[in-house]
């Protein structure tokens, strides 16, 4: 079999696969976009290594061969997301407000007609919301993803918080702005722990050449890219928790604690110490606290890792919490310049009293207070108890769907209004 | 006796104030304005974005008693605003309103099409009481039996509603779990009552 043949013939699958999703019926347009636009990549590939002449540099055409795996691997996994962004199961309710938000987070200041943003708004296979971060051909793109178990499930939505977040950080390049401190932070933790470092890294001996030794570089650059990712996470909650409030940490500990068992990983801050620092953001940002909220997590164990990179993990570990207050005000300073309602527990409390009837609520200001007005009637215990016999047995899919025509009806307003 | 528009507005505006404690609400809720100089007795209610069609190539027919999940038999579709729905000639679809609507133990309703669309040859509904304590969006059985494909779309007023008091005894209650909808239209259980299953088994020759 030839290289390259192979190649071309697994190029023109993923078209084939493409032209097929293609005649999928799309709610939104978007979708269709973000499809048409990965069409347009493999049309690429697939003219570029046909284009490659019978005698060409059999390297080159490794390379190119190789460019074009990639993109099958990278990318098959964004179409069968694509493709699950048709799905009924999904609430395509949240589609308008979550692209509102999307758009007034990533372009402030823009009319709501004149921006660019999109949404990809689809379920994952995974446990935990997920998104494909900057992608290139779709860097307009905000990509929300719930557990396919939970897709309809709007109590949720909050998460997505986190997911804007993502996109947030690659927008307003926020690692630009916290490497250079992070930086700082492990280059001053390795010089308190000298020692320790010395036992592990003998061969560098010079303090003064941390960070220009190309070697002793090399010695911590991994702790520096898990503090950034650790970072980023946190970021990211903090994100959802400014727009969505306590909803944000009620939706974190519905779909997360008490945690499961496998190790944490390393991308992310310590279980425990990240349930602590979204109550660190909660109280910052003014929002009241579910009791006992840390109680409710156990920690995830830590990963079995080599000496050095138990070492390079404790690192990130601490460097964290150098730039947590930091993160937790850049956060709070950029939903602020957005015309993202901050949650109001008194309009949440007006929306209760409408769910508590069995009704939306009208006239809603934000898609934050609808939802935390939603947890409430959720931990409700006693909700619905005076109309109806026994409301526990279809409290949930009742509540769900007040809640998403809540929502809907939320929408409706919003282009009714834009219209006068 | 039916409530005139002017009435039903106010047991809209009613349901605003606070210490109402079964309210007639329909959220959207129209223009009072509106609805109170209309002069009607009945009132306009639009079409939603989820429709349900029964998948025909994969059910040999609907048996009463049987408990068919609704996914087996049913595709749901979503249509945003702004997008369409065209309905063929002959074909049938479940559709919702937009509107949810929560009933007070003293209402009940009608749901009727509009005579605008049925001269077209689009039939709304056929399963038209609402009971009291009614609660939810009403499905509508949506049916072209014209000739020519019809084109609907999410937002448009598709039927109406006409609103009559109950005749009360002071002893009503309603437990709402009767009667609770839906945001997407359901097929709902058709099943064998006890007087239907003895009758059933008895040209079985299950009884004597």
């Amino acid at each position: 079999m030839l290289l390259l043949d192979a190649a071309i013939s697994r190029v023109e699958s993923v078209l084939g696969t493409i032209r097929y999703l293609q005649g999928s019926e799309f709610p939104y347009s978007d979708s269709k976009g973000a499809l048409d636009k990965i069409e347009m990549l493999f049309k690429d590939k697939l003219n570029r290594l046909e284009a490659l002449p019978p005698g060409a540099d059999p390297d080159y055409v490794k390379l190119q061969c190789a460019t074009s795996l990639n993109a099958c691997f990278g990318y098959l996994p964004l179409l069968g997301f694509i493709l699950r962004s048709t799905n009924v199961r999904n609430a395509f309710e949240l589609f308008g407000p979550l692209l509102d938000i999307s758009g007034a987070a990533l372009e402030p200041g823009v009319e709501k007609s004149q921006r660019k943003t999109q949404l990809l708004l689809s379920s994952e296979w995974n446990y935990s919301p997920i998104t494909y971060h900057e992608i290139p051909e779709l860097p307009r793109f905000v990509l929300i993803g719930f557990p396919a178990s939970e897709s309809s499930n709007p109590l949720l939505v909050p998460l997505s918080g986190h997911e804007l977040g993502h996109s947030m950080w690659a927008t307003k390049k926020m690692e630009v702005q916290f490497r250079p401190t992070i930086q700082r932070a492990i280059i001053d933790y390795i010089n308190k722990h000298w020692q320790d470092y010395q036992s592990l890294f003998p061969n560098i001996d010079d303090a003064s050449k941390l960070t220009t030794d190309l070697f002793a570089r090399e010695t911590w650059l991994r702790a520096l890219n898990w503090a950034i990712q650790q970072a980023k996470e946190s970021f990211c909650d903090f994100i959802g928790i400014r727009i969505y409030g306590p909803s944000f940490l009620k939706a974190f500990a519905y779909l997360f604690a008490p945690n499961v068992h496998s190790p944490r990983s390393e991308s992310y801050p310590q279980s425990m110490k990240r349930v602590r620092n979204l109550i660190k953001a909660a109280r910052a940002y003014g929002f009241d606290v579910p009791a006992a909220y840390e109680g409710m997590f156990r920690p995830r164990p830590e990963p079995q890792l080599a000496p050095a990179d138990g070492y390079r993990l404790r690192m990130a570990d601490e460097v964290l919490d150098n730039v947590i207050d930091g993160l937790i005000a850049i956060a709070d300073d950029l939903i602020s310049k957005t015309n993202i309602q901050r949650p109001d527990p008194l309009e949440a409390k007006r929306i209760l009293k409408h769910l508590g009837l069995m009704v939306p609520a009208q006239h809603c200001r934000s898609l934050s207070n609808i939802l935390n007005a939603a947890w409430m009637a959720y931990e409700d215990k006693n909700l619905w108890k005076s109309i109806m016999e026994e409301p526990g047995r279809q409290k949930e899919r009742i509540l769900k769907d007040l809640i998403l025509k809540n929502i809907e009806i939320f929408e409706v307003e919003q282009i009714l209004e834009g219209h006068q | 006796m039916t409530l005139s528009a002017d009435k039903i507005a106010t047991y809209l505006k009613n349901a605003e104030k606070p210490r109402t404690r079964d309210p007639l609400v329909i959220a959207p809720t129209p223009d009072l304005n509106k609805l109170s100089g209309s002069g009607a007795a009945s009132i306009d209610l639009r079409l939603g974005t989820w429709f349900a069609r029964l998948q025909q190539a994969r059910t040999s027919h609907i048996r009463v008693g049987e408990g068919i999940a609704q996914p087996q038999i049913t595709k749901m579709s979503y249509v945003p605003f702004g997008r369409e729905y065209y309905l063929h000639p002959g074909t049938f679809v479940l559709g919702i309103t937009l509107e949810w609507i929560r009933l007070p133990v003293n209402l009940t309703a009608s749901v009727i099409g509009k005579s605008s669309w049925g001269r077209r040859g689009l039939i709304i509904a056929t399963a038209t009481g609402v009971h009291p304590g009614f609660v939810g969006c009403l499905a509508l059985e949506l049916t072209n039996v014209g000739e020519i494909p019809i084109e609907i779309k999410p937002g448009m007023k598709i039927c109406q509603i006409f609103i009559d008091e109950v005749t009360m005894t002071g002893s009503e209650s309603v437990d709402r779990s009767q009667f609770v909808g839906s945001r997407k239209p359901m097929l709902g259980d058709v099943k064998l009552d006890d007087v239907a299953q003895k009758l059933a088994m008895r040209a079985s020759g299950f009884l004597s």
